[in-house]
């Protein structure tokens, strides 16, 4: 038969493994560089989306579109091999306009997420990034 | 179709390990009298148990085909190329292959000792069976989370021990016109049964908890919906539990051979399983559901 202690040791037993810090599960996007709904003025270098649940390379993928629909990132969209939760892809030179950002992404979860959002390049003052 | 998939993987898991382990920790150590009929109820134990592990092993093959069509984002005949690929490269191919492992070792054990018939060989399929079990945690939700993790690791093994050691307990009690021994069984389980009960409870709380800190965030939403629905169900499998134990149990003493107590409790435990095991099909959708995002 079971004690009122052995259920009180195994209440706080369970209760001891849970802390503040609980896992969100799916990886949803938490920030971009640039940022969703940006317009920045130097054609930026790459696009880097930071996520909340470490990702699985093999099936994240990012791309990056003009107006028109033509690719404009150098195609080698990746997670990053020091932080599990930062996907990256490198960007030509960008011209102004609006660009879009599209990506589908596969959690340690095993759940994939998918969404897109748009930055400006902004005319007239377009310089290359250093 | 995924969690449809993961549902029924979920169930044909549970049912092994909860067998397993009623028959290693809950059935008495002496064999019982002839009368009590242990030898059909050893060989009707190794056939459920063999029934759920095939079952596990298609369902384990179904979630995985649904999982590489689910994270290659292609039909489900398309998404057969890429089942390699989900194996080698995901940490959900790394625990399938290692339950996999486990599976035949656990589908071993079961073929070279049936029905196990000493302790030591019956403890070591049920651990065998509750690890296969608790490794489901590895693959959900709280994959990213240590503690998130043991939390549901602790929710599957007292939920397997309850649904499997029903359809076990059911098994026990058609075997035997004893009363005495039906009543022993009934009552071991009936224990344990409590306690498992009191760690859902609480883990099931928890984990919500995490995924949802608000009420609020529940109404409203799919997932929200889903274990609203867990939780009702869960209320009414309670109702049965409680009717068996405190309603059923103490009038089998008053009876010799299988009378309507003994009958009713028969009929009243399957009934409390098939709620439990409808708890456990909605369990795959909120397991693959996503969680409201706050």
């Amino acid at each position: 038969m079971i004690s009122k202690r052995g259920v009180v040791a195994m209440l706080i037993a369970v209760l001891s493994v849970i802390g503040a810090n609980g896992a969100s599960a799916h990886a949803f996007l938490d920030r971009a560089d640039p940022a969703v709904g940006s317009a920045v003025t130097v054609s930026p270098k790459e696009v880097r989306l930071w996520f909340t649940e470490e990702l699985e390379s093999a099936f994240s993928t990012l791309h990056v579109v003009d107006g028109a629909g033509h690719t404009v990132d150098g195609g080698d969209g990746r997670v990053d091999a020091s932080n599990p939760t930062l996907l990256r892809i490198s960007l030509r030179a960008l011209s102004p306009g609006t660009y879009r950002v599209i990506w589908r992404v596969l959690s340690v979860d095993s759940h994939t997420t998918e969404g897109d959002f748009t930055f400006d390049v902004k005319a007239g003052e377009v310089k290359a990034a250093p | 179709m995924i969690a449809l998939a993961f549902g029924t993987h979920l169930i044909a898991t549970a049912l092994v390990a909860g067998a397993l382990f009623f028959a290693a920790a809950i059935l008495p150590g002496h064999p019982a009298p002839a009368a009590s009929g242990r030898e059909w109820l050893d060989d009707a134990l190794a056939r459920l148990v063999a029934f759920g592990l095939g079952a596990t092993a298609i369902t384990a093959l179904l979630w995985l085909w649904a999982a590489a069509s689910e994270m290659s984002g292609q039909a489900w005949i398309q998404a057969a190329s890429v089942i390699p690929k989900v194996l080698i490269a995901t940490h959900f191919g790394h625990v399938w292959l290692a339950r996999l492992a486990a599976m035949a070792v656990l589908a071993g054990l079961l073929t070279v000792n049936r029905p196990p018939n000493s302790r030591l060989r019956k403890g070591i399929a049920a651990v065998f069976g509750l690890v296969l079990l608790v490794s489901l945690a590895a693959t959900g939700h709280a994959a990213n989370d240590s503690r998130g993790m043991l939390v549901q690791g602790v929710h599957l093994l007292a939920a397997g021990i309850w649904f499997g050691g029903l359809w076990a307990l059911r098994l026990a009690l058609l075997s035997t016109g004893d009363t005495g021994f039906a009543h022993r069984v009934t009552e071991r389980f009936g224990f344990v049964a409590l306690f498992a009960v009191g760690v859902i409870a609480v883990s099931g709380v928890l984990n919500a908890l995490v995924h949802a800190p608000h009420a609020s965030m529940l109404l409203g939403t799919d997932y929200g919906g889903f274990l609203i629905g867990k939780t009702v169900l869960f209320a009414a499998a309670l109702i049965f539990a409680a009717v068996n134990r405190w309603g059923f149990l103490p009038r089998l003493a008053g009876e010799s051979g299988q009378g309507y107590a003994h009958l009713s409790l028969v009929r009243s435990v399957a009934t409390e399983a098939i709620i439990v095991m409808m708890i456990l099909l909605l369990a795959g959708f909120v397991a693959t559901t996503p969680p409201p995002h706050g």
